[in-house]
């Protein structure tokens, strides 16, 4: 990265000729969408916003690649619905039948939904719903008692 | 798996008249199963669903610490109160 923007600032495009070669090699070119640096070296501004867009969108393309239907995915938990949290916390999300099951990877919790939002959602639920149970009182095993101490680190009580 | 013989309704009426775990209504119904007085399982029992799909019912047997067989006997009864918590002792 910083190799290129020293190479941007320069006037050294040799990276862009790399980058056409590359495609080249791999492909027909697509002459419509793929951006041409000047032959003399020299780019405009307008054939880097060309090169900026097509990189942009090429990373959205590759951001909204809805995952196979079937497959389980591993999702960052970030936020409850009404407290936050100090870390992310892993969840396996996957089919169940017509709908989805949300499943925390550290602990036997779960949440059923139509869809996979409505899953993490019902996750959400069930983890403030069980950090609830756990400051009742100490009443637990040492299993729980456990799992009390890991979502005091984790939940931020405000 | 049995997951198809059984509904949400049939797992919480269990849970309650076999375990003796009291639900508690939210989202969905939660209860916690107490061996010898202490809080030692905690099941999630979604609601509004007619069938519980595979990885749910596992879901289920899981935080009851049961091997989806033994959940499976549970709900059609031959394992009592007293089987499972010697299974759950182990």
């Amino acid at each position: 990265m910083t190799s290129t923007a020293t190479n941007m600032s320069t006037g050294n495009l040799a990276f862009l000729d790399d980058w056409k070669n590359k495609k080249i090699e791999d492909k027909e070119p697509d002459t419509a969408s793929v951006p041409v640096a000047a032959e003399e070296g020299v780019a405009t501004s307008i054939e880097l916003e060309k090169l900026i867009s097509y990189i942009a969108s090429d990373i959205k393309r590759y951001n909204s690649v809805e995952p196979n239907k079937n497959e389980a995915a591993i999702f960052k938990l970030n936020m409850l619905k009404t407290k936050r949290m100090r870390k992310p916390l892993d969840v396996i999300i996957e089919e169940d039948g017509e709908g989805f099951i949300a499943r925390a990877v550290d602990f036997s919790l779960f949440g059923y939904g139509d869809d996979r939002i409505e899953a993490i959602d019902a996750l959400k639920s069930e983890i403030e719903s069980l950090y609830r149970d756990l400051l009742e009182d100490d009443n637990f095993t040492e299993e729980w008692l456990n799992i009390k101490n890991f979502l005091k680190e984790l939940i931020v009580d405000s | 798996m049995k997951n198809a013989q059984f509904n949400v309704k049939d797992v919480k009426k269990v849970g309650e008249k076999k375990l003796h775990i009291e639900f508690k209504s939210g989202k969905e119904f939660n209860g916690w199963f107490k061996l010898n007085g202490v809080k030692a399982k905690r099941i999630t029992v979604p609601k509004g669903r007619k069938g519980i799909p595979r990885k749910t019912y596992s879901s289920m047997a899981r935080q009851l610490g049961l091997s989806v067989s033994d959940f499976d006997l549970l709900l059609e009864c031959p394992l009592t109160k007293a089987k499972y918590e010697k299974i759950i002792s182990k």
